[in-house]
């Protein structure tokens, strides 16, 4: 199999390790008698699932708009399958919280993405993985978290928490990288595409969250009709440029390195 | 039986109470903690506590309880058959039962006949003191982490530094002086990650918000240059190459009742430091003959950042006839400072580029939202934005000795915005909903610039002629008008199923005047802009069995943009405008299935698969003396094409042991149109990652847990003979097993190892490490 082929003789040998000292653990204590349970993410010590009516008497302000939420296509009536449908299949069982109500920590009986993003992954399991991958945001390590990017209960998840209203293209990237949003006199049109045009905003095998590593990322959008007189050329407006690629990427290669925009430069040099 | 007067909502109207129906009040003398402190807390402050109490009405202290709510004064001590709070309590008042039907079970005749004692003796409220008022959880941490090979990548991808780490990885100070006080202080601090938060709320009054949160992300000294081309290997970046990214706050917020929910607030947020780029810089070149530009050869550069944003923040929320009303104003002072450097050494030609950018940006938006009817709930917002920014640019280049500066000293930024929004949400059948949005936004932006600069690439060996500097004037002007639709439509009236359909659409027009004027190069701009967006979605979720849930959807998404070039006269050998249009689609279809054969065992699988085209429209080149190399022409410029395979295990066999695994599975590539040019190969290859988790609960004391993740890509590109091999191929491993054993009512202890290993093939090694670290912590509870 592919995986354990490009695993090597260390990592094989830390995990048998692991695998064993969990084993040997196992076989020793499995007759052993104790009354403490494990509790699985999304669950809550002692809390039982009480329904979405329950949600609705203190989180109106929620509740009232979350039928406009892309969320809202998971909420099925009276779905058979506990946990899987409604509040508590992200918050978790939420009776121990209601119990609490008028008492003060409540939160502490809740499971609340913008703080563990655990809830957000029962579904999300690619975003999960690709939070994995060497180059991600660090949500993984608790410095960032699923809602100061995404509203989980209004109507548009491409902003930050805010109720009945719209996102403001690449709005939600903006609030952190500033320089890159930043006015600039001469602007790349791909930003009109998007932030997520050229990266991956979760993770990424690759620097700086890109998509694509070499310049097919901008090939993607910047490739034209070459002259078929002169095949193995590379022409991109009226510049051959068939000799910078042999740099690196358009960007790397010491060229178009403020690529989303310039102020001193058409071409973003700078 | 006697007639008393009831107040509800806005109107007036006698209801008849049979007071006869009332149980007797109970004959002991009442003790407040042990007969009616647990009723209300059990059914009653739920709803009637501080937080957003029904009807006005609150049951945490005496002095709120007798005052009553809307609907007027509730208690009356001394005369419980005369209060409609037992009125209520006892069922006697229709539609005005409490608790209300379904939302909790009806109070005991013995209850009811301990309130109505309480009542007739006065109503007395002496809360015995809490014995958790103060509470204060400290968790010191030491540990140390050794790394072998490139300890700078390890740093930049575990988001930590080797060697000694340890203070404090949680502490928590919480002290409750009153019921409604609260006073909280918690954060962490170790090494290079900090945080501190201070909490004091007093519900109906207001609250002190204020902190400090600093971490560090580290960058890898090479900056992801691929040593196999480096036959003599350049230095790395000097220096340990990080960004400390922080922010500090206070918040104000005033919460009377009754009164508009005010937040007067001020934030700076700042990023310093230096980071690698991934911009490369030639290296080495011919010292012999430094006008032969090195065409293969790479080093990494880096960049200095100095950025600070002052924000100031005003938030006002109030509620008047049913319309909520929210208002935000940030005003924000931004100071940006860069300095970028190739070094010397990388190169025939040395630059340092410096810039500065400063800005204010006033934004406010106002939002109102009614609900008209019971299925009809409507907004409206305005956003109006004003940014004003100027900066000034200097490079200095240093070739054989001699400095060549360019110069923008000053250069102006402008950018106002209005943006309108209306949004309705509609439920006009038991099992339809309807949502719909519209926003239209007019943003007109500005720059302007004179200065003396170079024509030069930043990192590019140049020849003497780039060096030389010319007066240049830089003018952009962009007029921009949006509209913007949103809906989502969704219906469950078929058995255990939600259908769904939902759609983004976007119609945009730029009119764009861009200009680069000087006497030896220009670049002239002068494009009609119209883009139309439309990104479609549609699936359904169906959950028919309590084993089995599945969920599907297909989307359709097409950016269609056209330039109409009001093309300029261009000097000869410049830029021609070239696009005339650019049409991107993708297709992705998702389809997720879960299952629960056994109440201890949960799977979900998932499979996505997406497409996305790319087609271009360009000019003949013309007007530059290579015109007839480019024809133009309507081409497929560029196809991307991905699938995801993933597959979640949950396994919770016995209550004491709990697993959670999961596989991905990630081919995907991109190709794009470059004529068979041998440097450019396509970029393919496949992503594996797992993730695993469990925890075995060892004995009454004694936790085991660990984790394991793995990914793995191959993006290897074999075209060394032509160009740079600049795919990636690597394999990164993470092991952590801990034991976590309480070792008294307030004393627990954990310890964790942890074992690292990443290699990456495609850097010809040099990024490779093995890491291992162990940590101790201690966590302390008090009382």
């Amino acid at each position: 199999m592919r995986v354990l082929k490009v695993m090597n003789r260390h990592s094989l040998a830390a995990l048998a390790l692991a695998s064993s000292v969990g084993l040997c653990s196992l076989l020793l204590n499995s007759c052993s008698t104790v009354n403490r349970t494990v509790v699985a993410p999304l669950q809550i010590e002692g809390a039982n699932y009480a329904g979405n009516q329950a949600c609705l008497d203190c989180h109106a302000n929620i509740t009232r708009i979350f039928p406009a939420s892309p969320h809202a296509k998971l909420h099925v009536e009276n779905a058979p399958m506990a946990g899987q449908s409604g509040c508590e299949s992200c918050h978790g069982p939420g009776s121990k919280h209601i119990a609490m109500a008028g008492r003060g920590g409540l939160e502490k009986f809740i499971i609340n993405p913008g703080k563990n993003p655990e809830g957000c992954f029962q579904c999300h399991q690619e975003i999960r993985a690709a939070f994995q991958f060497p180059q991600h945001h660090p949500v993984m390590e608790g410095k960032m978290n699923c809602v100061q990017c995404h509203d989980p209960h209004g109507m548009d998840i491409l902003k930050p928490a805010g109720g009945l209203a719209m996102a403001r293209l690449n709005e939600n990237c903006a609030q952190c990288h500033r320089e890159q949003a930043l006015p600039f006199i001469f602007q790349h049109a791909a930003l009109r595409e998007g932030c997520t045009s050229c990266h991956n905003p979760h993770g990424s095998v690759n620097a700086k969250l890109l998509t694509t590593r070499d310049s097919n990322l901008c090939l993607r959008c910047h490739a034209q009709v070459q002259n078929p007189a002169a095949p193995g050329r590379l022409f991109i407006g009226n510049k051959d440029h068939t000799t910078f690629t042999r740099y690196g990427t358009c960007w790397t290669a010491g060229c178009h390195t403020a690529i989303h925009g310039s102020n001193t430069q058409p071409y973003f040099f700078y | 039986m006697c007639l008393v007067a009831v107040a509800f909502g806005n109107s007036l109207f006698a209801a008849a109470v049979d007071e006869s129906r009332l149980p007797p009040p109970a004959t002991v003398t009442v003790d407040f903690n042990r007969d009616i402190k647990p009723i209300l807390d059990e059914s009653c402050l739920r709803c009637h506590g501080p937080e957003k109490p029904k009807g006005g009405f609150r049951v945490d202290t005496r002095e709120l309880a007798l005052k009553g709510g809307d609907n007027g004064v509730a208690i009356i001590p001394g005369e419980s058959a005369q209060s409609p709070f037992i009125h209520y309590v006892a069922h006697l008042v229709e539609d005005m039962e409490m608790p209300p039907v379904g939302k909790g079970d009806q109070l005991t005749t013995a209850q009811v006949a301990l309130l109505r004692a309480w009542i007739d003796q006065g109503v007395v409220w002496e809360v015995s003191p809490s014995t958790n008022q103060v509470a204060f959880t400290m968790a010191p941490t030491l540990g140390w982490t050794t790394v072998k090979g490139d300890e700078h990548k390890f740093r930049e991808l575990n988001w930590q530094k080797e060697g000694f780490n340890g203070g404090a990885e949680f502490f928590e100070f919480y002290h409750q002086p009153a019921p409604h006080s609260k006073f909280l202080l918690n954060g962490h601090a170790l090494v290079d990650d900090y945080k501190i938060a201070l909490t004091m709320d007093k519900t109906g009054f207001g609250f002190v918000h204020t902190g400090w949160d600093q971490y560090r992300k580290y960058y890898d000294v090479y900056g992801g240059y691929n040593t196999i081309l480096t036959p003599a290997a350049p230095p790395p970046l000097p220096g340990d190459l990080h960004l400390d990214i922080g922010s500090a706050w206070i918040d104000f917020g005033l919460t009377l009742p009754k009164w508009p929910r005010l937040v007067l607030g001020y934030e700076y947020d700042y990023t310093r430091g230096n980071k690698s780029m991934t911009s490369w810089g030639a290296y080495p070149f011919n010292p012999n003959d430094p006008s032969i530009i090195p065409e293969r050869n790479i080093a990494p550069t880096s960049k200095n950042i100095d950025e600070g944003a002052h924000l100031i923040k005003f938030d006002f929320d109030a509620a008047i006839h049913g319309v909520a009303i929210e208002d935000r104003f940030r005003g924000q002072f931004y100071q940006l400072n860069t300095h970028y450097t190739n070094l010397a050494a990388r190169g025939p030609v040395a630059q340092n580029a410096s810039q500065k950018t400063s800005y204010f940006q006033g934004a406010n938006s106002i939002r109102l939202e009614k609900k008209f009817y019971n299925w009809l709930l409507g907004s409206a917002g305005y956003l109006y934005s004003q940014l004003n920014a100027d900066g000034n640019f200097t490079n200095t280049a240093t070739y054989a000795g001699a400095p060549y500066t360019g110069t923008l000293p000053q250069y102006t930024l402008e950018r106002e915005s209005h943006v309108f929004n209306v949004n309705s949400l509609v439920e006009p059948f038991g099992g339809l909903t309807f949502s719909a949005g519209v926003q239209s936004e007019w943003t007109r932006e500005t720059g302007f610039g004179n200065g003396d600069l170079h024509r030069l690439p930043f990192t590019y060996a140049a020849p003497p002629l780039y060096l030389v500097t010319t007066p240049t004037a830089l003018n952009s002007d962009h007029d921009e008008n949006s509209i913007s639709e949103l809906f989502a439509v969704r219906y469950n009236q078929i058995p255990f199923t939600l259908l769904f359909a939902e759609g983004r659409l976007q119609q945009q027009k730029i009119g764009q005047s861009d200009s680069d004027i000087q006497s030896t190069d220009a670049y002239l701009d002068n494009i009609d802009f119209t883009g139309n967006r439309t990104d479609l979605r549609a699936g359904f979720t169906t959950s028919p069995w309590r084993t089995v849930s599945f969920t599907a959807h297909y989307r359709w998404y097409d950016n269609d943009s056209q330039y109409r070039n009001n093309q300029p006269p261009q000097p000869p050998g410049t830029y021609p405008g070239f696009i005339r249009s650019l049409d991107i689609q993708t297709d992705e279809v998702e389809a997720k299935l879960v299952l629960r054969p056994i109440h201890w065992f949960k799977t979900t699988l998932s499979y996505q698969y997406l497409t996305t085209d790319s087609r271009t429209d360009v000019n003949p080149a013309s007007g530059g003396p290579v015109n007839t190399d480019s024809p133009g022409g309507s081409i497929l410029a560029g196809e991307s094409d991905s699938q995801t395979y993933s597959i979640a295990l949950t396994f919770t066999p016995r209550p004491r042991f709990f697993l959670d695994m999961a596989f991905a599975y990630q081919p995907s590539s991109t190709t794009t149109a470059v004529n068979g040019a041998p440097a450019i190969v396509p970029y393919q290859g496949d992503i594996y990652s797992v993730t695993a988790s469990g925890t075995y609960v060892l004995n009454a004391a004694t936790d085991l847990f660990g984790s394991y993740t793995f990914s793995t890509a191959d993006f290897a590109q074999n075209n060394y003979a032509a160009g740079q091999p600049v795919g990636i191929q690597y394999e990164q491993h993470a092991v952590q097993i801990g034991l976590a054993r309480r070792l008294g009512k307030n004393v627990s202890a954990q310890l964790r190892y942890g074992f690292y290993k990443y290699d990456e093939p495609s850097s010809g090694g040099a990024d490779n490490y093995i890491a291992q670290s162990v940590f101790g912590v201690i966590s302390l509870k008090l009382p």
